[in-house]
């Protein structure tokens, strides 16, 4: 079984990203889980016909926190695209605290705990399991599926903008601090362009300076955004779009990646040094 | 002494406007202090055209001796040259070591730190701003709110459904603390991401929760190249009609009275409603 993390700032489309990535893992005949590890519990948004899952911190709370009366079928919901797909989607939202108590964190690490306690990976059977995880707050919590090495396979979704470079820096330095414990290598970044000057070639350069790769390039377009407001992947909505194809492409390169780097760590003055000149070009 | 938060989703464009907001404060004559509560502590870049040590970083350089550590360590003043000798000072809270601790400490601790420090006495600031992040709405990220050290809270947004519902998440935080805090919600700020309907979106939203629109921030290329050279519109292109938009932002702010506790919505109810604008 393998399991791959997939981070990015905020906003940065990692949903997005990440739903496409599964749809097209499962369309390979193979059975997938998709696991939404940010508050905004919305990852699985787009492989549920729009529809929001109750999250495992909900269903946690409901029942005070007693792990043993929890079954599967509460957590773990099956995609309705199954009849769509060569394989099978299963889907998961960690949830998180209640707005203004408790840890943002909680929600992957009890998450990640109850479908362990459940042996939800051999129960179901699973090829894959992806984790689709906020990467603003590189804390504890979110760090979870590298620290304890649930997955092997990091990449990062990240656009030419600095705070988003910025983001994937600490990714690439919480990478760096748990691989000896844990395993987990960084498979390379994904490019979600965002109509930036020379964009391309900061995301290329930068992966270089990291020690990784680029994996793919998501282009900025409408059609992508027309996703989230019909909640549906582009599979369903326009499979024969460049779009489409470039989710293609990227699936396939992460499935047959086979460069995997424990990352350079730099610090974010010379980031930003760095940054000002290619953008200035 | 008037103490705002400004809330926004990653991304969203909250530093930019804190920032703009910040500088169009000072221009008026104000001594503003400026709190960056995000662990990427790049919230006051356009104002001090550059990073500052973060309040967490220096702590840790001290192994937490509060008593070891001065303002000055901990809070700079902006070299811009401002209107009717206004000031501008910025502080960084920081965030956790990649991977350990809690991404909330950096907020707690940087609030905690200035508080004991006295930086309010000591600066006397006719402004503070709390720039957060909005995205995880946990007992760290909502200390200004719970703790009532900001009175007046603002929301960045966009039409976009994350940012919507983060706005969700920062009212169900105020109306929590309502009775404890007396913080309050001032408005939503608005910065255009190009989303169909957005601007009939973001208005019909304001109306469903009680609040007003304070500003409306167009999708701009200069906000953005002003942003990639680390300045604000209000200093590099004072001339513009962005920067004009700043300056009735903060004209709106400086007399606004209409505070409100929000009403909160679920999330599902929230999405049943979006979804009609599609």
């Amino acid at each position: 079984m393998r399991q791959i993390a997939i981070y990015g700032k905020g906003g940065i489309g990692k949903s997005m990203v990440s739903s496409h990535i599964s749809f097209g893992i499962a369309d390979r005949g193979l059975k997938v889980m998709h696991v939404g590890c940010d508050p905004k519990h919305d990852s699985t948004r787009l492989l549920l016909r729009g529809k929001m899952p109750k999250t495992v911190l909900d269903t946690l709370r409901k029942k005070n926190f007693d792990i043993k009366s929890i079954t599967l079928d509460e957590i773990v919901f099956a995609s309705p695209l199954n009849e769509e797909c060569r394989g099978k989607i299963y889907c998961a939202e960690s949830g998180g605290p209640d707005p203004g108590l408790g840890c943002g964190g909680k929600g992957v690490i009890e998450a990640i705990e109850t479908l362990q306690h459940l042996n939800a990976y051999k129960e179901l059977g699973l090829d894959v399991v992806l984790y689709d995880v906020l990467g603003d707050v590189v804390c504890g919590g979110f760090s979870m599926p590298i620290r304890q090495g649930y997955a092997e396979e990091i990449y990062i979704v990240s656009s030419g903008e600095i705070e988003v470079l910025f983001a994937a820096s600490n990714i690439c330095k919480a990478v760096s601090k748990f691989t000896g414990r844990s395993g987990a290598r960084l498979g390379g970044l994904i490019g979600n362009l965002r109509e930036l000057k020379n964009e391309e070639e900061i995301l290329t350069t930068f992966a270089d300076m990291m020690g990784t790769q680029v994996v793919g390039f998501i282009p900025y377009s409408e059609k992508i955004k027309e996703c989230s407001g019909k909640g549906m992947t582009l599979y369903q909505l326009a499979p024969d779009s460049k779009e489409c194809d470039a989710f293609r492409t990227l699936t396939k390169n992460i499935w047959n990646n086979k460069m995997f780097t424990i990352p350079k760590s730099i610090k974010f003055e010379d980031l930003y040094a760095w940054w000002r000149t290619i953008v200035k070009k | 002494m008037r103490q705002l938060a400004i809330y926004g989703k990653g991304g969203i464009g909250k530093s930019t406007v804190a920032a703009h907001l910040s500088y169009a404060l000072a221009d008026q004559g104000l001594k503003v202090l400026q709190i960056g509560c995000s662990p990427k502590n790049d919230s006051t870049r356009s104002l001090l055209n550059d990073f500052p040590r973060t309040i967490l970083d220096v702590l840790r350089g001290k192994e937490f001796d509060y008593d070891a550590v001065a303002l000055s360590d901990i809070v700079y003043e902006s070299p811009l040259t401002f209107k009717k000798g206004g000031k501008v000072y910025c502080a960084e809270s920081g965030g956790p070591e990649p991977g350990v601790g809690c991404g909330g400490k950096g907020v707690v601790e940087a609030i905690e730190t200035l508080t004991r420090l006295d930086v309010f006495t000591t600066l006397n600031p006719d402004f503070v701003l709390y720039d957060i992040l909005g995205d995880v709405v946990c007992g760290g990220f909502s200390l200004p709110i719970r703790q009532g050290y900001a009175q007046e809270t603002y929301v960045v947004t966009s039409g976009e459904l994350e940012a919507l519902y983060q706005v969700t998440n920062v009212s169900k935080a105020i109306k929590r603390f309502e009775g404890r805090s007396g913080s309050k919600l001032g408005g939503l700020i608005i910065n255009l991401r190009r989303v169909k309907n957005e601007l009939a979106i973001v208005k019909d939203f304001a109306e469903k929760i009680g609040t007003q629109i304070i500003g409306i921030i167009p999708y701009s290329q200069v906000v953005k190249e002003c942003g990639g050279e680390g300045e604000t519109v209000l200093k590099r292109a004072p001339d513009s009609e962005e920067a004009g938009i700043y300056r009735d932002i903060c004209e709106r702010i400086l007399i606004n009275k209409n505070l409100v506790i929000p009403t909160t919505i679920d999330f599902e109810d929230l999405y049943e409603w979006w979804l009609k604008y599609f």
